[in-house]
C-alpha cells in the first residue's frame, strides 16, 4: 500500500510456465494466504514476509502472455496492477524462452510501476545453445536484472534487495520501451493529449498504457475511456486514428503494434544473447512429443495416463481412507461411552462425528487425486493432454482448454474447476464449460458413490460400477455441452493456440504445496459449512422432542421422533416429488441438504441412521445400516446415485458460477433448471425402467 | 496457396495470412502469429493439428487454426 512507510506491495507477473509459482513459494515460504479457490493460479494468491524492516506483500498474478483482454486471467492480472498500483512489479522471465517472455515486458513497462526482472531458469539457457549477457540486458531494458533458479532457490536474496532498493528509489530506472514508429507515435500523441486533460478530473490510469490499448482497440481500455467525462471525444479520436493507421499500413493498428513490440524484443534478444552453438540442439521434449502427440498413440497414451491417475488415487489411498474412517468410528464409540446418554451425547455422536466424520474420512482420497493432478501439471504433460483432447472436445462444442476444468473437478472440486476456465478466450466456450463442469464426480460427490456402491453391490462389481459412473458423468457433460452449443450458445469454439512447456521433473515442495492448497479447501469446507449444516440437520431431527407412548419399543420411539421432527415433516412434504424416483422422504431430505454441500448427502444419512440407532454403543457403519434397511435396494440406490450425479451444483459452486458468468441470473437460473430437470428425468428412467424390467 | 497443415516436420515457412479470419485476432498476435513471421514446424503428425516453433517457443496449433494459416516457403 503506498503511503505506509515500511510496507511494500509487490506483484509477480510473468508468462505461464515461467516458474513464477516456484519463485512465489520461495519468496513467501509458508506464509501464503490463498485467496478463494485457486485453480492453476487463476485467482491471485498473496504472501507476507518481513525483510530488513519491511513488510513485503507478494501477490502472485495469473500467468499471462500479454495484458490485453483476451481472457479472464489476463483481465485479473491487468486489473490488479492498474487498480491496486503495486510499488514494484517483479517480472519473472523464463531465460530459456526469452523472446516470448519479453513480449509481456513491453506492456508491463508502459504501466508506470518500477520493474525488476527475475531472469529465471538461467541454468537452462546453456542447454539451449546460448548465453545471456545479464548486464547488457539490464542496460537495454533500463531495469535491474536478477538471475534466479527457482527450483534451486538461487537468487532470492538479491531479488529481495533489488525490490527494496527499487522501493527506496536507490536504483534509477530508465524509461525504455518500444519504438512504435513515427506514424503510430503521431496518433499516439493526439489521443494522449486528450487523455492528459482528463487527469484534472481524476483519471488516474497510466496514460501511456491506456493510449496504446485504445489504439489496439482493447475492449477494457475502451470501457475506461467511455466512462471519462470527455469520453465521447476520445473515442472519436481513437476511431479516427485507427482509420488513418489502417489506410497507412493496410493493416489494423493492433497488428502493427504487436509487430513493433516483437521488433523491440528481437532487438534486445539479438544484442543480449550470444549463440554458443550454431545449430539448436534437438530438444528432448520434442522427442517425447513425437510419441506423446503421435496421431495414433496420442489418445491411447492419454487414456493410460488417466487410468494411472485413477489407479494411483484409489489404490494407494484405500488403506489411509480405511484408517481415517476407522478412527472416526472409534471416536464415536469413545464419545458414546464417556458422555452420559442424552442431548449432548446425541449432538456429539450423531450430529458432529456422524455428520462431519463421514465426510472427512474421504479426505486422503482427495489429497491423492490432487497430488496426481499436480504431478502431471508440473511435469508438462497436462498441456499435451489438453492438446490431444482438443479434437474430441471440439466435436462436442467444447475447447481443448475445457479439459483442465473438467479434470480438476473430477474427484476434486468444481469451484477451482470453474475458475480454471478463465484461461479460455471465448466467453461462450467459457460459459459452456462452466455449465458442464458441475456434472463431473467431484470429491464431495465421491463419498455418496463410494457409500452406495459399497452397500448395494458386490465388491467384485464395485470398481466397474464406479467406472461406469465416471463414464456417465463425462457423457452427460459432453452431451450437455453439445446441446448448448447446438441450440443456445451457437458459434465456433475459439482457435486453439497454446504454448507447450518443456517437460520438467516436478519439485516435491511444489507438488505438496499445490496438493495442500487445494486439499485444504476440503478441510475448511468440512469445518465450516458442513459442520454448520450438520448441526442444523441434527437439530432438525431432534426437535420438537417427542414423548413415546406406553408400550412402544425404543426403536419405534426413535422412528416416530424422526418422522415427526421438523426435518421429518419437511421430508414428508418433499416425498411426492421423489417417490417416482424410488426414494422415500429420507432420500429427499438428504438430497436437499446436499445442495448446501454435496458431502452433506452422506452426513445427513449418517445422522439419520445414527439417531435411529437405539444402542449408542453400537456404532454400526452407515454402509451396514443402509444395507440392512429394507426400504433400499440396488435399483433404488442406482436411481439415487443417478440423481446425485446430475442435480444442482452445491451452493458455493452456484455462487461462483453466478460471479464468473458476469453476475448473470439468467444463466444461473438456466443452470439450476437444466440440472434439476435432467437429474429428475435420468433417475426416473433408471428407476421406472428398472422396475419394468422386474429389477425393483 | 500453401496451407501450414501440408508442411512437413522440420521445415520452415513464412506466414502470409490467416484465411477466413481476422489476422488481427489479438490472441494470435500475442502468441506471435502475424503475417511475415517465420514458423518452424516441429512436429506434424498429419492429423491436422501440429506443433511449431514460434518466437523460440513450442506452440501447439489446433486443426481448425492450422488449416487456416496460409504460408510460403522461407
Amino acid at each position: 500500500m503506498p503511503g505506509a512507510k515500511n510496507k511494500i506491495l509487490v506483484a509477480l507477473a510473468g508468462n505461464p510456465n515461467s516458474g513464477k509459482s516456484t519463485i512465489f513459494n520461495n519468496l513467501t515460504g509458508a506464509h501464503q494466504h490463498v485467496g478463494n479457490y485457486p485453480g492453476v493460479t487463476v485467482e491471485k494468491k498473496d504472501g507476507k514476509v518481513k525483510h530488513k524492516g519491511y513488510e513485503i506483500t507478494f501477490v502472485d498474478l495469473p500467468g499471462t502472455y500479454s495484458l490485453s483482454a483476451n481472457s479472464e486471467d489476463e483481465i485479473v492480472a491487468k486489473d490488479f496492477i492498474i487498480n491496486e498500483k503495486p510499488d514494484v512489479i517483479v517480472h519473472i522471465v523464463d531465460a530459456s524462452n526469452l523472446e516470448r517472455n519479453l513480449y509481456l515486458y513491453t506492456q508491463l513497462a508502459e504501466l508506470d510501476v518500477p520493474i525488476a526482472i527475475a531472469l529465471n531458469m538461467s541454468d537452462m539457457v546453456e542447454a539451449k545453445g546460448y548465453t545471456i549477457d545479464d548486464k547488457e540486458l539490464e542496460t537495454l531494458l533500463g531495469k535491474p536484472v536478477v538471475a534466479t533458479v527457482g527450483n534451486k532457490k538461487i537468487g532470492m536474496e538479491p531479488l529481495f534487495e533489488t525490490i527494496i532498493s527499487l522501493y527506496e528509489k536507490q536504483i534509477s530506472i530508465e524509461k525504455t520501451g518500444v519504438d512504435y514508429g513515427e506514424e503510430i507515435k503521431l496518433e499516439f500523441g493526439k489521443i494522449n493529449k486528450l487523455l492528459q486533460e482528463t487527469k484534472k478530473e481524476g483519471n488516474a490510469y497510466p496514460l501511456e498504457w491506456l493510449t496504446i490499448k485504445l489504439l489496439e482497440n482493447d475492449p477494457s481500455a475502451i470501457d475506461i475511456a467511455k466512462k471519462l467525462p470527455a469520453g465521447a471525444g476520445i473515442i472519436e479520436q481513437v476511431e479516427k486514428s485507427r482509420n488513418h493507421l489502417r489506410q497507412h499500413f493496410g493493416d489494423d493498428a493492433e497488428v502493427m503494434i504487436a509487430d513493433r513490440r516483437y521488433g523491440f524484443v528481437s532487438g534486445v534478444f539479438n544484442q543480449a544473447v550470444k549463440r554458443t552453438t550454431v545449430e539448436q540442439r534437438y530438444d528432448l521434449s520434442d522427442r517425447v512429443d513425437k510419441v506423446v502427440l503421435n496421431r495414433f498413440l496420442g489418445l491411447p497414451i492419454f487414456a493410460l495416463v488417466m487410468f494411472g491417475i485413477f489407479k494411483f488415487t484409489f489404490t494407494y489411498s484405500a488403506p489411509v481412507v480405511g484408517w481415517f474412517e476407522g478412527s472416526f468410528e472409534w471416536l464415536g464409540g469413545v464419545a458414546a461411552s464417556i458422555i452420559p446418554e442424552g442431548l449432548l451425547q446425541s449432538f456429539i455422536v450423531d450430529g458432529l462425528i456422524g455428520g462431519v466424520g463421514g465426510v472427512l474420512g474421504f479426505f486422503p482420497l482427495v489429497l491423492f487425486m490432487f497430488f496426481a493432478i499436480a504431478f502431471f501439471e508440473d511435469s508438462g504433460y497436462m498441456a499435451r493432454a489438453v492438446f490431444v483432447m482438443d479434437r474430441i472436445m471440439h466435436k462436442f462444442g467444447l475447447h481443448g482448454k475445457s479439459f483442465l476444468p473438467l479434470m480438476i473437478s473430477t474427484n476434486g472440486c468444481a469451484v477451482p474447476g470453474m475458475l480454471a476456465t478463465r484461461t479460455l478466450d471465448s466467453k461462450k466456450d467459457r460459459l459452456i464449460t462452466m455449465m458442464v463442469t458441475p456434472f463431473m464426480i467431484c470429491g464431495a460427490k465421491l463419498p455418496i458413490f463410494a457409500l452406495f456402491i459399497g452397500a448395494f453391490f458386490p465388491a467384485t462389481q464395485g470398481a466397474n460400477i464406479m467406472f461406469l459412473m465416471y463414464a456417465l458423468s463425462v457423457m452427460i457433460a459432453f452431451a450437455s455441452a453439445w446441446l448448448l452449443k447446438k441450440f443456445v450458445l451457437k458459434g465456433e469454439p475459439a482457435h486453439f493456440v497454446m504454448e507447450l512447456p518443456p517437460y520438467r521433473i516436478p519439485t516435491i515442495q511444489g507438488l505438496l504445496l499445490k496438493m495442500w492448497e487445494r486439499g485444504w479447501l476440503y478441510i475448511k469446507k468440512a469445518g465450516t459449512i458442513i459442520l454448520l449444516v450438520s448441526v442444523l440437520i441434527w437439530a432438525g431431527f431432534t426437535f420438537p422432542h417427542m414423548e413415546g407412548k406406553e408400550g412402544m419399543s425404543e426403536k419405534a420411539v426413535a422412528a416416530m421422533q424422526m418422522e415427526q421432527s421438523f426435518a421429518g415433516q419437511l421430508g414428508k412434504l418433499l416425498e411426492p416429488a421423489v417417490k417416482p424416483l424410488g426414494m422415500d422422504w429420507r432420500g429427499g431430505i438428504a438430497l436437499v441438504a446436499g445442495v448446501a454441500a454435496k458431502e452433506l448427502v452422506v452426513s445427513t444419512l449418517g445422522t439419520m441412521y445414527s439417531l435411529g440407532e437405539v444402542d449408542p454403543g453400537n456404532t454400526e457403519s452407515l454402509k451396514d445400516s443402509l444395507q440392512n434397511d429394507p426400504s433400499w435396494n440396488p435399483l433404488k440406490a442406482l436411481a439415487f446415485l443417478m440423481f446425485s450425479l446430475i442435480y444442482l451444483p452445491c451452493l458455493v459452486a452456484m455462487a461462483v458460477f453466478y460471479r464468473e458468468s458476469g453476475s448473470s441470473w439468467k444463466w444461473t437460473g438456466f443452470l439450476i433448471f437444466w440440472s434439476t430437470v435432467l437429474a429428475w428425468g435420468a433417475a426416473f428412467i433408471v428407476y421406472q425402467g428398472g422396475a419394468l424390467l422386474g429389477r425393483g | 496457396m500453401i496451407r501450414l497443415t501440408t508442411i512437413k516436420s522440420g521445415e520452415k515457412v513464412i506466414l502470409i495470412s490467416v484465411d477466413g479470419g481476422r489476422s488481427s485476432e489479438k490472441r494470435l498476435l500475442d502468441m506471435g502469429l502475424m503475417p511475415g513471421e517465420e514458423i518452424k514446424v516441429i512436429n506434424n503428425p498429419g492429423c491436422g493439428s501440429l506443433t511449431v516453433n514460434l518466437k523460440g517457443a513450442r506452440v501447439a496449433l489446433g486443426h481448425g487454426l492450422a488449416s487456416k494459416l496460409i504460408v510460403r516457403e522461407a
